[in-house]
């Protein structure tokens, strides 16, 4: 098990690799698996959507649901930017 | 700013946002606050191959990122750069960063292209997904590229994947020799894959200066891999 205080973070940094872009959730996982050196799907989803709720709680990432993609669609709120260092 | 000459101060100075200057800035942070084309830079140096000595042997220092930490050395001493001076273990985390920083630009790009190409959202969402992943694999090694493969191409829940990782890592073991070769047949039939994808990909990104140097990068990446 990744630990989640690392995984957190790590979370909030693969977003700041693009800040302006909205992100899928498969991307985002992918973009984590990469920058934590693991396998693709190496990461569960659980431990990947307890990260994302934690975010969520503290307002540092937010998403839209959208219908045409079928998906949520995540991005870094001003907040999450500015701890991260990104505008 | 891509218009700086490598033989400038500027060129080789990192942007550090407001919010962080004065604070002590990570050695890794320095790099990835270099403008674009002095990362490229850095990532051709580490590429470049060692060169061989009278029996074939590679030199050390000629090549790779021995060779990239040197020059960095050589840049901090000239511009009175001290934070350009890193260990070798700062500079592999940065080019593991900026290889995957180029992988999500062209995986993001890909995602427009067919968007605009089709209208299709979960089409495209779904493309710049696997173009990601198929990015990623090319980059791992042969044990994780044969592990993964199959857990992607049967489409298993993901909640399976960690057995099906942890069971296919003492298959690994067991086989020893014979799955040595098996994995450079399965690392070569992959590369085939991966490339016939990437000539798809080029006739989409044609057109596209920036995608086409991106692509020109990632097509030497899946070669070296």
């Amino acid at each position: 098990m990744i630990d989640p205080v690392v995984l957190r973070s790590t979370l909030r940094r693969a977003m700041a690799m693009r800040p302006r872009d909205e992100w899928s959730e498969a991307m985002l996982k992918l973009t984590i698996e990469r920058l934590l050196g693991l396998a693709p799907s190496a990461l569960s989803v659980p431990d990947f959507q307890t990260a994302m709720e934690w975010n969520h709680a503290r307002n540092l990432i937010e998403y839209r649901y959208d219908e045409d993609a079928e998906a949520n669609y995540w991005h870094l709120t001003d907040t999450g930017k500015a701890k991260e260092g990104v505008k | 700013m891509s218009d700086l000459s490598p033989n400038s101060s500027a060129f080789w100075s990192p942007t550090i946002g407001k919010s962080r200057q004065g604070k002590k800035v990570r050695a890794d942070a320095v790099l990835k606050n270099l403008c674009p084309a002095a990362q490229e830079q850095i990532a051709q140096w580490s590429n470049q191959p060692a060169e061989r000595d009278a029996e074939g042997q590679p030199i050390k220092g000629t090549g790779g990122v021995v060779f990239a930490t040197q020059q960095l050395a050589e840049i901090a001493r000239q511009f009175s750069l001290p934070a350009l001076r890193v260990s070798s273990a700062t500079l592999y985390e940065f080019l593991d960063w900026w290889r995957l920083e180029q992988d999500l630009e062209i995986s993001f790009a890909r995602e427009e292209q067919v968007m605009a190409k089709t209208g299709d959202k979960k089409k495209a969402r779904e493309a710049g997904e696997t173009l990601l992943m198929r990015l990623g694999l090319a980059k791992q090694d042969g044990e994780l590229i044969e592990i993964a493969a199959r857990v992607s191409d049967s489409r298993r829940g993901l909640d399976q994947k960690d057995e099906i990782v942890s069971l296919k890592r003492q298959q690994v073991g067991q086989k020893g020799e014979q799955l040595k070769l098996e994995r450079e047949k399965f690392k070569a039939s992959i590369r085939t894959k991966l490339e016939a994808g990437l000539d798809a990909l080029f006739e989409e990104i044609k057109g596209n200066t920036r995608a086409e140097t991106i692509f020109a990068q990632l097509r030497e990446a899946v070669a070296k891999a």
